[in-house]
């Protein structure tokens, strides 16, 4: 018999709410409470990392979104939560929870087609392939504690807001009372994070809502950099926390911070994503209506590693390299809220490829503008000249047949004079 | 294959530039794990406005390299320069004062010395003078030019079509310049950016195995990185 023992592996206690990362067992993510966020990120955002949620779209409120979610996942595994808001409190009372059945009526109904299609003969050449799916199953995450599946419909009782206030679960930085004068100064704040974790013993997530609104004062970019900075550090000092902040809408622009803006962002944090919704533009809404807006990834969290896990682990991001080594290119990503939940998935065109049918002549709906010379100078008439002529010719004149017009095609749609006759 | 194995031999400055599509935070690792494993006696200094030591342990213990001990031995140092001077600050000479303390503190006649300033772009964006960057970094070249010390700066690109008055200095100051730019095509899970050496106005005559201008891909791991010539995919295939 061998005297050869094997040494026991040195088992590091894992935080409540979160898991060791398959890539770096330091590691340990946790949850934001969106499935397929949580993929994007390569399984969740790490402990020790500050994520930057950019939504720059001034009609909606996908980043508040996102943070309300990031916070209804930290108070349901018993996170401490630390807010900075203008009103901490209406905010903790307007995250989702958890319904009471958590099998969502679009799962159940996906679940019986999918059974339906089973009984569906598929070719033989066909049968190894994957369904095609858009978005990771969020049935398979909600199996486990790690993430929470939430309904945007049910709001979280008032007793457990109430029980987590009194036993210090809920902390906040309110910018109205904190600061007086000097309202929203970043120093400021930060100090007042850095107690709350140095005071702290478990998992801390940190939220910063609406960086750069108007409850924060004049900020300039270099005080918005500064804050993340000083953030990002305090993190790294503080292993067992996490944080999300969320820039105001108007400042998640370069039209604000000047050129290469949301690159420098992108800089001061571990992860930034941008959602930029389809409000604002309408083309793209009618593009791709099963969707909300486009997602961009410009910074993935990487704390042990060189190589980020989401660019490693991602399936939504599809970056995964084959045994055999070759990879391949980055999905497009977009996100959609739906009635009882917010997802985020692959991106496609449709069946037709976006294109329903071909077309010679501009559609009948559309208005092209012809501009000449003499319209340079006064300016782009709005009103559209009609002139009406009356048919000349007495009893016996002979009608000449009219011509009928050869079908013309224009190639270049910044000239439409431009054409050519078929 | 990695095509920049011997610029720190030189004892030139060597610039690094990147974009946020492809970091090159792989080679500043490579580069520091590499000099202090070349000679038990090699000695660090990093100067970041974010020092992020757990990673820094992370890697290096793939190499063998205990971070704890390079620290405690004074091999290694890290220098978190929003500690020592703060936005709006009208000079960074403390910062200086640091790197020839460091450098000074020492009774080992075989020490090289690699001084890593990895935070020119961030004290620009975070308020510091738009100036003071460029003379630390010319400072720091000075003083490593006497002291026969390696140094390694690196600069955050945010459009390749703008060239600024830090970046024209860098270009001078440097021998060497390391330009890591992510693919023109996106994104790629077998080729994650590319490399090319470009000569500065102070590079060594004598350095053959550097091939100016010709691009290198890379490929990342979880603790580093593989190099192939652009076109080839021998690592990939």
């Amino acid at each position: 018999m061998s005297s050869f023992k094997r040494k026991a592996g040195i088992k590091t206690e894992v935080p409540v709410g979160s898991r060791p990362s398959p890539s770096s067992p330091s590691t340990f993510l946790t949850s934001t409470g969106i499935p397929s966020l949580d993929d994007i990120l390569g399984g969740g955002l790490p402990l020790s990392c500050s994520a930057l949620i950019l939504a720059p779209d001034l009609h909606s409120a996908y980043g508040d979104l996102v943070r309300n979610y990031f916070l209804a996942q930290g108070l349901a595994v018993g996170h401490k939560l630390v807010l900075v808001d203008e009103d901490p409190l209406r905010v903790f009372e307007e995250c989702m929870w958890t319904p009471p059945s958590f099998v969502f009526e679009e799962d159940r109904k996906e679940l019986e087609a999918d059974q339906q299609e089973e009984k569906i003969k598929i070719a033989w050449r066909y049968e190894t392939m994957k369904q095609f799916r858009t978005t990771i199953d969020s049935n398979q995450a909600s199996e486990d504690e790690y993430c929470r599946t939430f309904d945007l419909t049910c709001r979280v009782p008032r007793h457990i807001v109430d029980q987590a206030l009194q036993s210090g679960q809920l902390n906040s930085v309110d910018l109205a009372d904190e600061f007086g004068s000097e309202r929203g100064h970043v120093h400021l704040v930060t100090k007042k994070i850095a107690a709350i974790l140095q005071a702290s013993r478990r998992p801390t997530r940190i939220c910063v809502s609406s960086l750069g609104s108007s409850s924060w004062g004049d900020l300039s970019p270099q005080d918005v950099l500064f804050l993340l900075a000083t953030l990002r550090g305090l993190l790294r000092q503080h292993p067992l926390s996490c944080a999300i902040v969320c820039l105001s809408p108007p400042v998640a622009t370069d039209a604000w911070g000047g050129p290469g803006w949301t690159q420098k962002l992108g800089w001061a944090v571990d992860a930034c994503i941008t959602m930029k919704a389809f409000t604002g533009n309408p083309s793209l809404l009618s593009l791709f209506p099963a969707h909300h807006g486009l997602v961009q990834v410009s910074a993935s969290p990487a704390p042990h590693t060189v190589l980020s896990p989401s660019d490693k682990l991602s399936t939504l991001r599809g970056l995964l390299a084959s045994p055999s080594g070759a990879g391949g290119g980055e999905n497009n990503l977009a996100f959609k809220c739906m009635r009882k939940r917010m997802i985020f998935e692959t991106l496609h065109l449709d069946l037709e490829g976006g294109v329903g049918e071909r077309r010679t002549t501009p559609a009948p709906n559309t208005w092209v503008n012809t501009i000449n010379d003499a319209d340079q100078k006064e300016g782009i008439k709005a009103d559209p000249i009609v002139k009406i002529h009356l048919e000349e010719g007495g009893p016996g004149s002979v009608a000449v047949a009219s011509r009928k017009k050869k079908k013309a095609v224009g190639f270049a749609s910044g000239r439409p004079e431009i054409s050519y006759e078929f | 294959m990695y095509p920049a194995a011997d610029l720190l031999a030189v004892k030139k400055p060597v610039l690094i530039t990147d974009q946020l599509a492809a970091p090159a935070d792989f080679l500043v690792f490579r580069t520091v794990t590499t000099h202090l494993k070349e000679n038990k006696q090699n000695r660090c200094i990093v100067l970041s406005t974010f020092n992020d030591v757990p990673r820094w342990k992370a890697i290096a213990s793939k190499s063998a390299l205990n971070v704890d001990q390079l620290i405690a031995a004074g091999l290694l140092k890290f220098v978190d320069i929003l500690f020592h001077v703060q936005p709006g600050a009208s000079t960074l000479r403390p910062l200086l004062d640091l790197v020839q303390t460091f450098a000074n503190d020492t009774s080992a006649t075989t020490s090289h010395l690699l001084v890593v300033f990895d935070a020119i772009s961030t004290l620009e964006w975070l308020g510091f003078n738009t100036t003071e960057p460029g003379r630390l970094s010319r400072a720091l070249s000075s003083f490593c030019r006497k002291s026969s010390a390696s140094l390694l700066l690196r600069y955050h690109i945010l459009d390749r079509e703008v060239i600024d008055d830090t970046f024209s200095l860098l270009q001078q100051l440097a021998a060497y310049r390391v330009e890591v730019r992510p693919l023109s095509s996106g994104k790629s899970g077998a080729v994650s950016g590319e490399i090319c050496i470009h000569l500065g106005p102070l590079h060594d005559e004598t350095l053959t195995t550097i091939e100016p201008d010709k691009t290198f891909q890379y490929r990342l791991t979880d603790f580093s990185a593989t190099f192939f010539t652009k076109g080839t995919g021998a690592t990939v295939l």
